[in-house]
């Protein structure tokens, strides 16, 4: 449906996005998952026309959409980074004013209204000013203004950034079901947790993809064995005499009590590790990143 | 239509903000009372020692007028010489009158004394103004006694001045402070909006609902337009109660000027919106845009005094004309025939400068 070709776009020598390609498929989560400054936020903006691109073209259903960004949104929600709507206006007011200018028609505009607040638990705060919202709750009304129009395609940018944790846990609810739909939803999220919950997650760093995939190809095709190390003595010293041995250093870290180990092509440091306990375990998406990020040098 | 949605928008948006609502309201009653008082080239109390070394009777009564004088504050009058240098340092007085004998080439005492006038420059408008005082009341003294004396002046000019008899300078400055005050409101809000919706990212959410530049434009210019003109009407009130301002001419024409002079100023709002990235920038840039427009529109000092290299300026400043239009108007009187090549011009200033910021607005939305 959405396909990006080599989208590039710098800022004096810094390329915030280095030649991207990515198919984002209908029906779809893509999550884009980096630390920040990775190009994230830029990329977005980039597929919505409000960063100009350098180079590159994107493709809505097989067409290039050249200079038209009016093609994609005119069918797009996008919820940029921080929060965006207005401080002063109620709840309500905030969604009328979005519903007036996205032109939501009349007859069906309370209706819509009501099954958005309720499905975001906004309901009871509708007369609230958005200013005296808490974090969680501005980010569910902003949700749920773009949703007035009733967009193909959602693009969220960081959405919980700066949101307790139920917050977080009820707004990915909310992305999920909104998939279910059969909304195609793009999110950045530096948050590995939230990235687990992607059909499709991408890595980006210094705005290069570094490695893209579903959570069980990347699983199954994590190209080091991890091993997790009970260390003898303390964990500080044994990361010490670890990280003395250049050879390993960028493949060791420390989890808890325990010593996550990334074992690539050479053999044999494990033997070197007065260890309790060595257990070759399955990666999680976090040892997915960090190894990527770690060996795979993006620019 | 989107675009009365924005409005209204804006409009909730202020009326929400109660201390904003008494800054717009309660501020341009004040100012204009302020500036009105404050704002004036007329000069009164002038401190001055009169210093009469002469005997002559015409001294004397010269000396005396100037005494009673409201113009006037004598603080000595003395026959004895000092030292006036040092008088005007101390800034005891700002100008020192001295009387002395004047004879003829036989070492006749004439009728009339020499009379010296020293005057402290620093402030060298109020100088201009007090040398020319004293001239007057000395010049008015001896015409007086001449025709007494049955003498007749072979030439003599009169002047009648129109549309501002006593010259009074709160007439001349009243309907300028009006314009004043249509600007502060109209540019510094409106750029600082536009600002605070890129800072906030509004801006991208409203460009992604599919809102044009214009549309942004117009939709967040309205509102501050209306409410200049709300408070162009107090400051009208104002100016012609407290003041007893006269508006001689149509009230109309004074709002179709405010009206096409408030687009021109909006649209230089916009284009200091397009070129801050932040509300401490937009009002910095307004702040020094308003001055700069404020000492080249003639309100304080004719725009004829203005260096030739700085005339370009001037004709660019919409503020020049609309003070221009509200005087015409206010004073004498003036039906649209005499003004409406300015208010082309102020059309002209709108349509250049709306299209460049928008221009601009449009690079910048997609940087």
């Amino acid at each position: 449906m959405l396909k990006l070709e080599s989208l590039c776009k710098s800022y004096g020598s810094i390329k915030a996005v280095d030649n991207i390609s990515l198919s984002v498929a209908p029906e779809s989560l893509t999550i884009l998952a980096g630390a920040d400054g990775a190009g994230k936020s830029t990329l977005l903006k980039m597929i919505l026309g409000l960063v100009k691109k350098d180079r590159g073209e994107i493709y809505l259903d097989q067409e290039p959409i050249g200079s038209d960004f009016s093609k994609i949104t005119s069918i797009t929600g996008y919820m940029p980074e921080q929060f965006s709507l207005y401080t002063d206006l109620s709840v309500e007011e905030n969604m009328n004013f979005f519903s007036d200018i996205q032109q939501v028609p009349r007859r069906r505009r309370e209706d819509l209204k009501q099954r958005l607040l309720e499905k975001t638990g906004m309901l009871p705060f509708k007369k609230r000013r958005a200013g005296a919202l808490s974090g969680g709750m501005k980010q569910k009304l902003a949700l749920s203004t773009i949703l007035l129009s009733s967009p193909d395609i959602i693009i969220l940018d960081e959405p919980t950034t700066g949101v307790d944790p139920l917050s977080r846990i009820e707004f990915f609810n909310i992305i999920e079901d909104l998939k279910h739909e059969g909304k195609t939803i793009i999110v950045s999220t530096p948050y590995l947790d939230e990235a687990e919950k992607g059909d499709d997650i991408v890595f980006i760093k210094n705005g290069k993809i570094i490695k893209q995939g579903s959570i069980q190809s990347l699983k199954e095709n994590f190209p080091a064995r991890l091993f997790r190390i009970l260390p003898e003595g303390n964990i500080f010293e044994a990361i010490e005499s670890i990280r003395a041995d250049d050879e390993i250093t960028d493949n060791v870290y420390m989890r808890g009590r325990y010593i996550k180990y990334m074992q690539g092509g050479t053999a044999g440091f494990i033997d070197r590790i007065p260890a309790k306990e060595v257990k070759k375990v399955s990666p999680t998406l976090e040892d997915i990143y960090l190894y990527y990020e770690r060996n795979i040098h993006a620019g | 239509m989107r675009i009365f949605y924005l409005l209204k928008k804006e409009l909730i948006e202020i009326f929400r903000q109660k201390e904003m609502l008494v800054i717009m309201f309660i501020a341009p009653i004040l100012q204009t009372i302020i500036l009105g008082y404050v704002v004036t080239t007329d000069v009164h109390n002038i401190p001055v020692e009169v210093i009469n070394l002469s005997k002559n009777k015409a001294a004397y009564r010269i000396a005396n007028r100037i005494n009673r004088s409201d113009l006037f504050d004598v603080k000595k009058i003395t026959n004895q010489p000092g030292d006036h240098l040092k008088t005007l340092k101390q800034g005891k007085a700002k100008s020192i009158i001295i009387l002395r004998d004047s004879y003829d080439k036989k070492r006749k005492p004439l009728a009339y004394p020499e009379i010296q006038i020293l005057m402290d420059g620093i402030d060298s408008n109020t100088s201009v103004i007090a040398a020319g005082y004293f001239n007057g009341v000395a010049r008015q003294y001896i015409l007086e006694d001449m025709r007494k004396k049955g003498f007749e002046l072979p030439l003599e000019s009169q002047t009648l001045i129109r549309f501002n008899p006593n010259l009074k300078s709160i007439n001349y400055m009243g309907p300028g402070i009006v314009a004043l005050l249509l600007t502060i409101i109209s540019m510094f809000l409106t750029s600082i909006t536009l600002v605070r919706e890129k800072e906030q990212q509004t801006m991208d959410t409203l460009l992604i609902s599919r809102l044009t530049p214009m549309e942004i434009y117009l939709g967040k210019s309205l509102p501050m337009a209306l409410l200049g003109l709300i408070e162009m009407g107090i400051g009208i009130l104002v100016v012609i109660l407290v003041f007893g301002i006269p508006l001689r001419g149509s009230l109309l024409y004074l709002f179709l000027a405010a009206v096409i002079f408030l687009f021109a100023i909006l649209s230089y709002a916009l284009l200091i919106s397009t070129l801050c990235s932040s509300q401490q920038q937009a009002l910095f840039f307004s702040w020094f845009s308003m001055v700069t427009f404020l000492l080249l529109a003639g309100l304080f000092t004719p725009v004829e005094n203005i260096p030739k290299g700085l005339h370009w300026v001037a004709d660019i400043n919409p503020l020049r004309y609309l003070i221009k239009i509200i005087r015409e108007i206010f004073l004498k009187g003036n039906g649209i025939e005499y003004f409406y090549k300015d208010l082309l011009i102020l059309g002209a200033i709108t349509v250049t400068v709306l299209s460049l910021s928008l221009l601009n607005f449009k690079r910048l939305i997609s940087k």
